[in-house]
C-alpha cells in the first residue's frame, strides 16, 4: 500500500490497529522451552521461527474482533536487539517470517469488500544514537535489513514505533528512504513517538519538536504517539497534534499507566474507559488511526472497532507553523515580532574565539560559546568548522555529536562540502537548516545538497548567486531566487516553506559608487521574493552592510538597516545578537544619518542629478 | 551623476559623527560577584568545566580537597539531582554536570593524602537475567562514580551467581539490580529469595521502568531480611548509598525502615480521611451555630457546565489587558509617588517607566516566557455551619473533566454525594462573617454553586528571573520578576471576569479594567492563605478537586504552589461577598 492509498482510506474512515503484542504473548504463559531454550527466553521475535503458532494466535485474537491492521511480531527484530541473543544474522529471516505469519492470518480474514492489512513493526532498539550508543550508519543498516524482511514477507505498511530518540527515528526513516529509492516500491509509513510520563520523549524532546522534525518527510504518511502512558496522560499532546500536524494523527495508548502488582504489570484501564477516551479523541480532536499498546486485549480493541464504525472523525483545522528544532525544542521560522536571530559566533571563519577553540580542539569551550549565544538572545545558531588544513568532516562530527545534546537551540549547518553536510545531518536529532545552495556552478550544488535535505528533512538557505556572481540589482536577485525556487520544487521535491532566501548585501561603507544602492536593492529584492513566494522565508547576514566602518558606526548602521529590512519582510537575521541595539536607543542624529545612507539620500549640486 | 558634485554625503557625515565615539567596554563577567564556593557549585550545575582548575586552586587555599568535594561540589550535584527529579533538567545536561564533577575530582585527587578515604563505598551493579536494557543502570554508574563511589558494573543478563560472586570478591557495600521488563521484577524477587535463603544481608537497591515503590516496599521487603530500597532514578541510587554509608546499617536500618513504612501507611490513612465524608462540622462552634446576617435569598446562577476544563493557548496580550499597572509600577517596581506632585510623576511615568514596561513586555513575549494556562470548574455545593460541602455526582467516570453524568439544568436531588468538605473560620466579632455563609445551606434544600480555579503562567519565567538574579542583572531581575508576579495576578483576574460572564453575573462589572482591581463587580475571589481563608492546608482539597498537576502546577509539602507564579482561588457569586478579615 502506498502513502496515497492509505490517505484515501483515512479520508473515508477511522482505521483500527490491533492491541498489545508483547503482553498478549505473555498471557500464553510460554516457557523457556517454547522460546527455544534458556538463552532465548524473552526473545519474542524468535517465536516467529520456533513457535509461529504463538504470534499467529495473537493476530487471530485481534482479527476476530474486527481490526483493520495487525502489527507484525518484530518489535525487537532489528539486528541490534537480536545481537543480544546471538541472532543478529537472522534478522532478515525473522522479520520476513513475522510478516508472512501476519499476512497469512490477515488474508484469511480479508474479503473483497474489506481488506485486512499488515503493518511491519520497527521498534526503537536498545540503543540511543544521540547518546553515542551506536552510529547512525550502523543503525540505518540494521533497520534496512528489517525493512527488507518485512516488505518481502508481505507487509502493507511500516510503522516506526515507540521512538525514544528522534535520531533513532531518523535512522529508521533513512533506511526506508534508501529502500524506496533502490527498489522503486512505494510503501506507507507511520511514525509513532513515545512521550513519557514526564511529558517529553526519553531524550527530553517536546511534542512540538518531534512534529517539527518528522513533518518534512514526505515518505511519512501518518504521525502520532504510542506507549508509556494511558490515554488520559496523552490528552494534551493528542490535542496538540490534531491542531498542528498536517499529517493524519495516530494514537495507540497503553491500557492506563502500568502498576506492578506481585511482579505482574497490571493495566487498569477498562475497555469501557478506553472507548470513552478514544471516542473523544476521534470525535473532538479528529484522530485518524486508533489502536492499543501495552495491556490492551481483544476486549479493549473490540470497543475501538465499534468506535471506528460509529464515529466520523472531526474535521481538523490544522495550523502548522514551519519551524526548525533541536532535540529539545523548536523555533518557528518567523517570529512575531521579527526577526529570528541566527547567532553567528560558532563560525571558524567569522569568529576568532571559535577558531582558536577549534584549533585547540577545546570542544567544551565551543559548547560554552554556543550557550553564551543563547543567553545573548540568539534563536538559532550557525555552525561552521571549515578551516584550512584541518579535516572538516572529523571536526564537524566531533562538534556535532556534542552540540546535538548540549545545545538547546536549533542549528544551521554551514559548509561548502557535501560530505560534511551529510555527516552533520546524521548526527543531528532535530530539524536543521543547511547553509547553503546557490547557482555559482549552475545546478551542481542544488543537485548535491537538496537530496540530502530531503533525506534528513532539513530546510535550506538559497543565496542569490549565479554563474556570473553575486547579484547586485533587485531584478537579478529575484531572477536567481525564482530559478532556484522553481528547480527546488519541481525537480527536487522541496516545498516552498523549506526555502530560505538570502538576498545578500554589499557594504555601504566603501563609498563605492557601484554599491551606493546596495541596501535599497537588497530590501526591494526581499519584497519581490515575499510577494511571489509567500511561504518562503527571507534571511540576511546583516553586518555586511557596514563593512569597513569603525566599530561604533557599524553597530548603529547594522541596527538601523535591520529595522528597515524587517519592515519589508525579513524573517531571519544572521547577526551577533549582543551587537544589535533597539532603534529607540540609537540617538536621533545617528539614526537619521543611517537612514539617509541606507536610502542613498545624497544631495547634489545639479538638479538633474537630484532627480536621478 | 558623475558630472555633478555631491554636496551632502550621509556616509561622510556618519563617519565623522562616530569618529570620536568610543565603544563601551563592558566585558564584565557577570558571575564576578559570586563567592568562590557558589561559583564552583554553579559550575557543577551548569556543567561548566572550563577553567575550573583555577577556581579549585583558589578553593584549596581555604579548604582541603576532600572538603571541596564533600561540602561544595556535591552540593551542586544535589541541586542537579533535584532539577532532574523535578523534570527541569534533561539527561544529557545531567551527564555534563557529572563530567564536570569528574574533571574536578581528577584535578583534586593528586592533592589528597589518602585516596582510599575518597572512595566512599562500593556497589555491584547488574541488569538481571533475561533483560538487556541498561541505559538506566549505566546512568546510576555514572552518577555514583562521579560522587566518589566505586562501581563494579557487571553488564546485562547477569545471573544471580555472578552478582553474588562479584559482591563477595569485592566486599561490596551494596548490590544494585536493574531491569526494564516486567518479568525482570519477578527475577529480582527470585534473586532476593535466594539471597535470603543463603543468609546474605548486603543492602540491595532496585530500579527499572517496571518497578514501583509500592511493589518494592510492600512485596519485596517481605522476602529479604537485609536492607532493601527502591530507586526511582539515578539520584535515588545516590541517596541510597549515602544512607547506607552514613547510618550504622543492618538491623538498625531495618528498624528505621520498618518505622518509615509504617508512617507511610499512616499518611495514606490520613489522606484517605481527607477525602469525602466522615468529618463533622468542624472545630468552629458546632453547638452555637453562629451565622452572619448575609442574605440567604440570593438566586443561584446557571452554570455553563459542571466539572472542570483546561484552557491553554491564551494570548499574552489578552492577559495583560488585566494587568494592574499601579501594583506593578508602585508596588513591584517601587517607583514611589512619595515626594512627587501629580504632574511630575505622570511625566516621569511617560518618559521613563512606560518605555521600560513596553521593553520588558516585548522581551517576555519574544522569549516566549509566558505560558498562561488555566484549570477551572463549577461544582454544586452547600454550606453546613462553617463548613462548605462540595458535591460530586453518584457515578462519574472522570471527575476531572466536564461531567458527563450531570449537565446544567439537570435536577440535582438524589444525584449527588459529598465529595470534599472545607471548614472556613468565622469572625468572632464585627459581622461574624464566614465564607460558607455566602452559600445556600443544607437546610435550605437548594444547591448552590462554587467556582474554583488554578492559573499559572508557567515555570519558564521563574527560571529566567532566577538566571537574571544569578547573573547579577538585578535591575532586569526586578523588572521581569515584577511583571511575572502581576501577570499571574492578571491571569487570575481575567479568568474571574470570564467566570462572571459565564455565570451571567457580570452586569455590575465596572467598565474600566482598573476598577476591577478594587472589587467593583459582583461576588469575590478568595485565595487560601489570605485573611478570609487563612488555612493553607485547604490547597490539598482544592487539588483533589481540580488536579492542577494537569497544567503543571504542583504543591510542596509546605502547601506552596510550584511554579511560583501560579494562584488558586475559589470564586463566590454572592453579591455581599467581599474581602474580610478573620482575627
Amino acid at each position: 500500500m502506498t502513502g496515497n492509498e492509505l490517505l484515501e482510506i483515512l479520508k473515508k474512515r477511522v482505521l483500527v490497529f490491533d492491541g498489545a503484542t508483547g503482553t498478549s504473548l505473555q498471557t500464553q504463559n510460554l516457557t523457556s522451552a517454547d522460546f527455544g531454550g534458556e538463552h532465548l527466553a524473552g526473545c519474542n521475535e524468535y517465536l516467529n521461527i520456533f513457535k509461529p503458532e504463538a504470534p499467529e494466535r495473537v493476530h487471530r485474537g485481534f482479527l476476530e474482533v474486527g481490526v483493520d491492521v495487525v502489527e507484525t511480531n518484530s518489535f525487537g527484530g532489528s539486528s541490534i536487539v537480536l545481537a543480544e541473543y546471538g541472532l543478529a544474522d537472522s534478522s532478515y529471516e525473522i522479520n520476513k517470517r513475522s510478516a508472512e505469519i501476519a499476512r497469512k492470518v490477515a488474508d484469511e480474514y480479508s474479503s473483497p469488500e474489506r481488506r485486512r492489512y499488515v503493518a511491519g513493526s520497527m521498534g526503537p532498539t536498545t540503543k540511543l544514537p544521540s547518546l553515542g550508543h551506536i552510529g547512525f550508519d550502523d543503525m540505518r543498516e540494521s533497520y534496512k535489513v528489517q525493512v527488507k524482511g518485512l516488505v518481502d514477507g508481505g507487509a502493507d505498511l511500516l510503522i516506526v514505533e515507540t521512538c525514544q530518540d528522534l535520531l533513532q527515528a531518523k535512522a529508521a526513516l533513512a533506511s526506508i528512504h534508501e529502500f524506496i529509492e533502490e527498489t522503486g516500491k512505494g510503501i506507507a509509513v507511520v511514525v509513532s513517538i513515545t512521550i513519557e510520563t514526564m511529558g517529553t520523549m526519553l531524550m527530553g524532546t517536546e511534542i512540538s519538536s518531534a512534529l517539527t522534525t518528522i513533518e518534512p518527510y514526505d515518505i511519512v504518511t501518518v504521525f502520532g504517539m504510542n506507549c508509556a502512558t494511558g490515554p488520559k496522560e496523552m490528552e494534551e499532546n493528542v490535542r496538540y497534534l490534531c491542531e498542528n500536524s498536517p499529517k493524519p494523527v495516530f494514537v495507540m495508548p497503553n491500557a492506563g499507566l502500568p502498576e506492578n502488582i506481585g511482579g505482574q504489570a497490571c493495566y487498569h484501564l477498562t475497555p469501557e474507559e478506553l472507548e470513552l477516551w478514544m471516542t473523544r479523541f476521534v470525535k473532538e480532536f479528529g484522530v485518524s488511526i486508533i489502536g492499543g499498546c501495552c495491556g490492551t486485549t481483544p476486549d479493549h480493541i473490540s470497543r475501538l472497532v465499534k468506535v471506528a464504525a460509529q464515529i466520523k472523525p472531526k474535521e481538523r483545522e490544522v495550523s502548522y507553523t514551519p519551524s526548525v528544532s533541536s532535540i529539545y525544542s523548536n523555533v518557528a521560522l518567523h517570529l512575531d515580532p521579527p526577526p529570528v536571530i541566527v547567532g553567528e559566533r560558532c563560525n571558524a571563519n567569522g569568529s576568532k574565539k571559535f577558531k582558536d577553540l577549534l584549533l585547540a580542539e577545546n570542544y567544551d569551550g565551543m559548547v560554552q560559546l554556543a550557550k553564551e549565544q543563547l543567553k545573548e538572545g540568539a534563536h538559532i545558531l550557525d555552525l561552521c568548522v571549515a578551516y584550512v588544513g584541518r579535516d572538516e568532516v572529523r571536526d564537524m562530527q566531533e562538534v556535532m555529536k556534542r552540540f546535538n545534546t548540549q545545545v538547546a537551540l536549533p542549528l544551521m549547518i554551514d559548509s561548502t562540502e557535501y560530505k560534511v553536510i551529510e555527516e552533520a545531518l546524521k548526527l543531528y536529532a532535530g530539524r536543521a537548516i543547511v547553509n547553503s545552495i546557490n547557482l555559482e556552478d549552475g545546478e551542481e550544488r542544488m543537485r548535491r545538497v537538496l537530496p540530502l535535505c530531503k533525506k534528513y528533512g532539513a530546510a535550506v538557505i538559497a543565496l542569490t548567486i549565479d554563474e556570473s556572481g553575486m547579484a547586485k540589482t533587485r531584478e537579478k536577485k529575484f531572477e536567481i531566487a525564482k530559478r532556484m525556487h522553481d528547480l527546488a520544487i519541481a525537480k527536487y521535491g522541496m516545498r516552498e516553506e523549506d526555502l530560505i532566501f538570502d538576498t545578500l548585501t554589499f557594504t555601504l561603507g566603501s563609498g563605492d559608487e557601484e554599491f551606493r544602492k546596495a541596501a535599497i536593492e537588497t530590501i526591494e529584492a526581499i519584497k519581490l521574493i515575499k510577494r511571489d513566494f509567500p511561504k518562503s522565508y527571507a534571511l540576511l547576514g546583516v553586518s555586511n552592510i557596514s563593512f569597513g566602518l569603525n566599530v561604533h558606526a557599524r553597530h548603529v548602521l547594522n541596527s538601523v538597516f535591520l529595522h528597515y529590512a524587517i519592515q519589508d519582510g525579513l524573517d531571519l537575521a544572521i547577526v551577533n545578537a549582543q551587537k544589535i541595539t533597539p532603534l529607540y536607543k540609537v540617538d536621533k542624529r545617528g539614526r537619521e544619518l543611517c537612514r539617509e545612507l541606507i536610502f542613498d539620500e545624497r544631495k547634489f549640486e545639479s538638479a538633474r542629478a537630484q532627480a536621478g | 551623476m558623475s558630472d555633478s558634485k555631491c554636496i551632502y554625503d550621509p556616509l561622510i557625515e556618519l563617519m565623522k559623527y562616530y569618529a570620536s565615539a568610543t565603544t563601551e567596554a563592558k566585558d564584565r563577567r557577570s558571575d564576578e560577584s559570586l563567592s568562590l564556593e557558589e561559583k564552583l557549585k554553579r559550575r557543577i550545575i551548569d556543567g561548566d568545566k572550563i577553567g575550573i582548575d583555577d577556581d579549585l586552586k583558589k578553593a584549596m587555599e581555604k579548604y582541603s580537597p576532600l572538603q571541596i568535594i564533600n561540602e561544595i561540589l556535591l552540593g551542586g550535584m544535589r541541586v542537579v539531582g533535584d532539577l532532574f527529579g523535578s523534570g527541569q533538567m534533561q539527561l544529557p545536561f545531567v551527564l555534563q554536570s557529572a563530567e564536570t564533577m569528574k574533571a574536578a575530582v581528577k584535578f583534586l585527587e593528586p592533592f589528597m593524602e589518602h585516596v582510599e578515604g575518597m572512595q566512599k563505598g562500593l556497589i555491584v551493579l547488574a541488569t538481571v537475567k533475561g533483560d538487556v536494557h541498561d541505559i538506566g543502570k549505566n546512568l546510576v554508574d555514572i552518577i555514583l562514580t562521579n560522587n566518589g563511589y566505586r562501581v563494579i558494573n557487571l553488564g546485562i543478563k547477569v545471573p544471580l551467581e555472578q552478582i553474588i560472586e562479584a559482591s563477595e570478591a569485592n566486599k561490596a557495600d551494596a548490590i544494585g539490580m536493574s531491569g526494564l521488563l516486567v518479568k525482570s521484577t519477578v527475577i529480582m524477587k527470585e534473586n532476593l529469595e535466594q539471597m535470603n535463603q543463603r543468609g546474605l544481608r548486603v543492602p540491595v537497591v532496585l530500579g527499572g521502568a517496571a518497578l514501583t515503590r509500592r511493589y518494592v516496599e510492600k512485596d519485596l521487603r517481605k522476602v529479604y531480611s537485609g536492607y532493601l530500597s527502591y530507586a526511582n532514578d539515578a539520584f535515588d541510587g545516590l541517596h541510597f548509598m549515602e544512607d547506607i554509608k552514613s547510618a550504622k546499617i543492618n538491623t538498625q536500618i531495618s528498624k528505621e525502615v520498618a518505622m518509615a513504612s509504617a508512617s507511610i501507611d499512616e499518611t495514606n490513612e490520613q489522606q484517605k480521611n481527607l477525602s469525602p465524608s466522615g468529618k463533622s462540622a468542624g472545630q468552629y462552634g458546632t453547638e452555637t451555630r453562629l451565622r452572619s446576617k448575609v442574605s440567604e435569598e440570593v438566586a443561584v446562577p446557571q452554570v455553563p457546565f459542571y466539572g472542570s476544563a483546561i484552557v491553554s493557548d491564551m494570548r499574552v496580550e489578552k492577559v495583560w489587558e488585566y494587568l494592574n499597572e499601579v501594583a506593578l509600577i508602585r508596588g513591584q517596581w517601587q517607583f514611589s509617588k512619595k515626594g512627587w506632585d501629580d504632574e511630575e510623576y505622570t511625566r516621569m511615568l511617560e518618559k521613563d517607566v512606560y518605555p521600560i514596561l513596553e521593553e520588558v513586555k516585548l522581551r517576555v513575549k519574544r522569549e516566549g516566557l509566558l505560558a498562561p494556562r488555566v484549570i477551572y470548574g463549577y461544582y454544586p455545593c452547600q454550606s453546613d455551619g462553617d463548613d462548605l460541602v462540595v458535591y460530586s455526582p453518584l457515578e462519574e467516570p472522570d471527575l476531572q473533566s466536564k461531567w458527563k453524568s450531570l449537565k446544567p439544568g439537570d435536577s440535582l436531588d438524589g444525584q449527588l454525594k459529598e465529595w470534599v468538605r472545607f471548614t472556613f473560620p468565622r469572625q468572632t466579632d464585627d459581622r461574624f462573617l464566614c465564607i460558607s455563609d455566602f452559600f445556600k445551606s443544607k437546610d435550605s434544600g437548594t444547591y448552590d454553586v462554587i467556582e474554583m480555579q488554578a492559573v499559572t503562567i508557567g515555570s519558564k519565567i521563574s527560571e529566567y528571573t532566577k538566571r537574571l538574579f544569578e547573573d547579577a542583572n538585578y535591575r532586569d531581575y526586578l523588572f521581569v520578576h515584577g511583571l511575572s508576579v502581576e501577570s499571574a495576578e492578571a491571569l487570575a483576574e481575567y479568568w474571574h471576569k470570564i467566570v462572571r460572564t459565564e455565570l451571567g453575573i457580570d452586569g455590575s462589572d465596572a467598565k474600566e479594567v482598573k476598577r476591577l482591581f478594587s472589587q467593583k463587580y459582583q461576588g469575590a475571589r478568595y485565595s487560601f492563605g489570605y485573611p478570609a481563608c487563612p488555612n493553607l492546608e485547604d490547597q490539598v482539597k482544592l487539588f483533589e478537586i481540580l488536579r492542577p498537576e494537569r497544567i503543571g502546577i504542583s504543591l510542596t509539602e509546605e502547601f506552596q504552589l510550584v511554579p511560583e507564579q501560579s494562584t488558586t482561588s475559589i470564586v463566590v457569586h454572592h453579591p455581599e461577598a467581599k474581602y474580610f478579615n478573620v482575627k
